[in-house]
């Protein structure tokens, strides 16, 4: 038995779709591209199908994955991504299929695209105003459902805002996978409630996972 | 594609992906290289819209077309609404994101009387006005199905044109007089009059309502030069056993209510239950060819992914060829992983083999309707189920590992008295009896038996037509007695609230003085009546009563049998001498054999060209 990986981008419309749903959509995706898979051998058999880190409702990412296991034989990866993309809604696409070589408990950092519209100039000011604050406290919601307080300053791995056409591009780097997550969100929710921002000014797209070394996820 | 209003309606509203489509099996076109734009409408959610298999059906048709391009639109949540409101963002169609004021036609189905506000919702929404009569060119045609059209007067003011009957060749007909109009550039009435010819077609303006000083309707006639039918015949497929089926389903990513791959196995029904619309509206009972099921089954599912294929229609296992059928589907779908589901079964024909190949791969809850409580309230209402088929049924049920069961009934129907309420619970407990009389029954596992009861409602169209409903004050009384005289805990009873069944009777049976107190209400609030949390039946009484329009003229009077029914001048096959019979058998309890045992003469061979009927013999295709 093998772990196949599928790298794919959800983007446009696609970013609608939530973690539940889209664990069907790919379910029915696989079934449609004929591809080789295996069940479960439960009572209730279903395809095996796990991703390694999901995605809030609203965002879009070139950096999506999930798992499926086959038999050795079984495996072509290009007609895989072929027939899948084929089958898949609009705005999701796969670029790359390949056994599964790390584990998704490995994943340490993501990467963020921010694009914010508006004067760039403004916007570069607001966000050097940010990055000059001595805490910005945001609460967290724990696994219990008690929000807890986190400052979001001593999580920023990675911080470039650049000027654009339409704005700033903000490029980020913060924990995630299972140890700590911090969800872009909590960053542009600050912005938006502490500066002159629009939540619909903000476009979140995740451009990179990595592992504690910052190798890509794959 | 989504735009900035969009997107922030969008971050404030449940399920956003109800508004985004892009689901697989979406078409796109470009609009440029089209014809005629049409925006299918659903005036209920998504997740109901998107179960209903008659927009599948017509969305392949239409789009098979290259001149046309068919686009969904359904009826937005209230938190989208909101937000749609607050943001000035007209309803749009899910595909292209275009307003639906930018269409050609604007098309409803029309499946519940209770989803009849929201129809002026989404016209509101999308800045279309209400009133056929306030829309010029520049505006889209507003058309309707469905099989709430048998009796449309109700909403005739808002429709340009209403069809009835089937859509697979009426609507690309409808589409092509569209187009036509379009190119020579007539004008509205001449588009009407036009569209009036097309068979089954329906145009409100071109017809004539006068009335008694009772208020009872004294003719509906076409006006003057109008060329309209007096008599409007429903639309039919010529050859229904050879008509394709749709094989490349929108399939939601949001989950739909009923989310699986569908057949239509048959059309119409043979059993003539004399409370059931579709029974009468579908006639003649028409088969599907099984290799072309097979065929569309398998092509369904590899199209779509899905793992549930539903043999759908009124009533399955009449279907004469059903178990080759079974046979023909478990050869490939166990291997792939795909469950069949047989929605509506019978007690009388649920057989041992049918059981073994339906529950192969999944087992689920049963569900049988005997819809009354006793043998002679059966009789009247033409439920020829006997109380022996009910208990065989359920025994083999048992016997096979089902442990719970569920049970349909109505409350209210002609000639009902408490003996009968008394007898739904009675049938209920022999029903729990038989479980625990099984030797085989699974250790350590109870039964359930639940029984859900409707209120009953006359249609048009049916034999009790010309029937009266209960009041809302007797269905209370007689939920609260049959509550009384459940005694097991294994049973348990859900019933409906009068107070909606009373208003589905009145649209129901309404005429076209009711458009404008369904305008009133919904502007005084009303939308989304079907909806249990949604339903203002206060707002309803009131706005009835500013309009001065009795509620219990149209739901709780009983029609002579010779007054002029709203809908008198529709021709559904089934004749009005049939429905007068029927009623008079009904009364007497005499019930009447279903249409491939016996025929009865209701008149609807006439729609297939006569001689002997198709539902007698399915061999005869024209």
């Amino acid at each position: 038995m093998r772990l196949i990986r599928v790298g794919f981008s959800k983007q446009a419309e696609a970013c609608y779709i939530s973690h539940l749903d889209l664990q069907r959509v790919i379910q029915r995706a696989l079934k449609i591209a004929q591809v080789p898979v295996w069940y479960t051998q439960g009572f209730n058999p279903h395809i095996y199908l796990t991703f390694a880190l999901p995605l809030s409702l609203g965002q879009s990412s070139v950096c999506e994955s999930f798992d499926y296991k086959c038999e050795e034989d079984a495996f072509d990866p290009e007609q895989v991504k072929a027939g899948l993309n084929l089958a898949l809604p609009r705005g999701i696409e796969v670029y790359r299929v390949q056994p599964a070589v790390m584990d998704p408990n490995q994943i340490e950092y993501a990467r963020y695209q921010i694009e914010i519209e508006g004067s760039s100039e403004q916007i570069l000011k607001q966000l050097a105003s940010f990055c000059a604050l001595p805490e910005a406290v945001v609460y967290k919601k724990t696994k219990k459902g008690e929000p807890k307080p986190l400052n979001l300053l001593s999580f920023v791995r990675e911080w470039q805002p650049v000027a654009t056409e339409r704005g700033v591009q903000l490029n980020l780097v913060l924990p995630a996978g299972n140890r700590l997550n911090i969800n872009p969100e909590l960053l542009c929710e600050f912005l938006c409630s502490h500066y002159d921002m629009q939540p619909q000014d903000i476009q979140i797209c995740r451009v990179g996972v990595y592992n504690a070394q910052m190798e890509d996820f794959v | 594609m989504i735009d900035k209003k969009l997107k922030q309606a969008l971050a404030a509203v449940q399920k956003p992906g109800r508004y985004t489509g892009g689901e697989p099996g979406s078409v796109y076109k470009d609009p440029a290289s089209v014809d005629c734009r049409f925006a299918f409408c659903f005036p209920d959610t998504y997740e109901v819209g998107m179960s209903f298999l008659g927009m599948k059906v017509l969305y392949e048709i239409l789009n098979a077309r290259q001149d046309i391009w068919c686009e969904r639109a359904f009826m937005p949540w209230v938190d989208m609404i909101e937000q749609m409101r607050k943001l000035q963002l007209p309803l749009f169609a899910l595909e292209s994101k275009s307003p639906l004021s930018q269409f050609d036609i604007v098309g409803f189905t029309l499946q519940y009387e209770l989803s009849y506000t929201n129809i002026l919702g989404m016209l509101d929404l999308a800045g279309i006005p209400f009133f056929a009569k306030d829309r010029g060119l520049d505006q889209p045609l507003i058309i309707a199905g469905g099989p709430c059209c048998c009796n449309a007067e109700p909403v005739a003011d808002f429709f340009d044109a209403i069809q009835l009957g089937e859509g697979e060749e009426q609507l690309p007909q409808l589409c092509d007089v569209v187009i036509q109009a379009k190119k020579e550039g007539v004008d509205k009435p001449e588009l009407l009059r036009r569209l009036a010819q097309v068979k089954g077609v329906y145009v409100p303006a071109l017809y004539e309502v006068s009335y008694h000083s009772d208020g009872t309707i004294r003719a509906v006639t076409p006006k003057p030069g109008s060329n309209a039918p007096a008599v409007v015949e429903k639309a039919i497929l010529p050859n229904f056993r050879h008509t394709p089926l749709p094989t490349h389903f929108t399939v939601p990513m949001v989950g739909a209510v009923h989310d699986r791959a569908m057949v239509e196995v048959l059309r119409g029904c043979v059993r003539g239950c004399r409370f059931c619309q579709a029974g009468f509206i579908y006639r003649p009972m028409r088969e599907r060819d099984v290799s072309l099921l097979d065929q569309a089954a398998q092509d369904l599912c590899r199209n779509t992914g899905y793992e549930e294929v539903s043999l759908t229609s009124l009533s399955t296992s009449d279907h004469s060829q059903l178990e080759p059928l079974l046979d023909k589907l478990l050869a490939w779908t166990p291997k792939e992983h795909i469950n069949l589901a047989l929605p509506s079964l019978r007690i009388d024909n649920f057989s041992e083999s049918l059981v073994e190949k339906t529950t192969r791969v999944r087992k689920s809850g049963l569900t049988f309707a005997p819809e009354a409580g006793t043998q002679r309230l059966r009789d009247v209402i033409n439920k020829n189920v006997t109380e022996d088929e009910i208990e065989k049924s359920c025994k083999l049920a048992f016997e096979k590992g089902y442990t719970s069961v569920k049970l349909y009934f109505m409350m209210g129907l002609p000639t009902e008295t408490l003996e009968d309420i008394k007898g739904i619970a009675d049938t209920a407990q022999r029903v729990v009896d038989l479980y625990y009389q099984n030797p085989n029954k699974p250790k350590g596992r109870g039964v359930t038996v639940s029984i859900s009861v409707a209120c009953f409602v006359p249609k048009p169209f049916t034999p009790f037509q010309f029937a009266a409903q209960d009041t809302m004050e007797s269905l209370r009384q007689k939920q609260q007695y049959l509550l009384s005289c459940v005694k097991s805990k294994k049973i348990s009873v859900s019933y409906h609230d009068a107070q909606v069944s009373f208003l589905e009777a009145v649209f129901a049976k309404g005429n076209r003085k009711l458009s404008q107190v369904l305008l009133k209400a919904y502007q005084n609030g009303c939308l989304f009546d079907g909806w249990g949390d949604q339903f203002r039946f206060d707002v309803w009484e009131k706005t009835f009563a500013e309009c001065q329009v009795d509620m219990a003229f149209f739901a709780n009077r009983p029609i002579p049998l010779d007054e002029v029914t709203p809908w008198q001048h529709f021709d559904y096959g089934v004749s009005l001498d049939f429905l007068k019979a029927e009623y008079a058998k009904a009364l007497s309890g005499q019930v009447t054999f279903p249409c491939n045992r016996q025929c009865s003469g209701c008149g609807a061979n006439k729609l297939m060209g006569g001689g002997v009927c198709v539902a007698f013999d399915q061999s005869r295709v024209l």
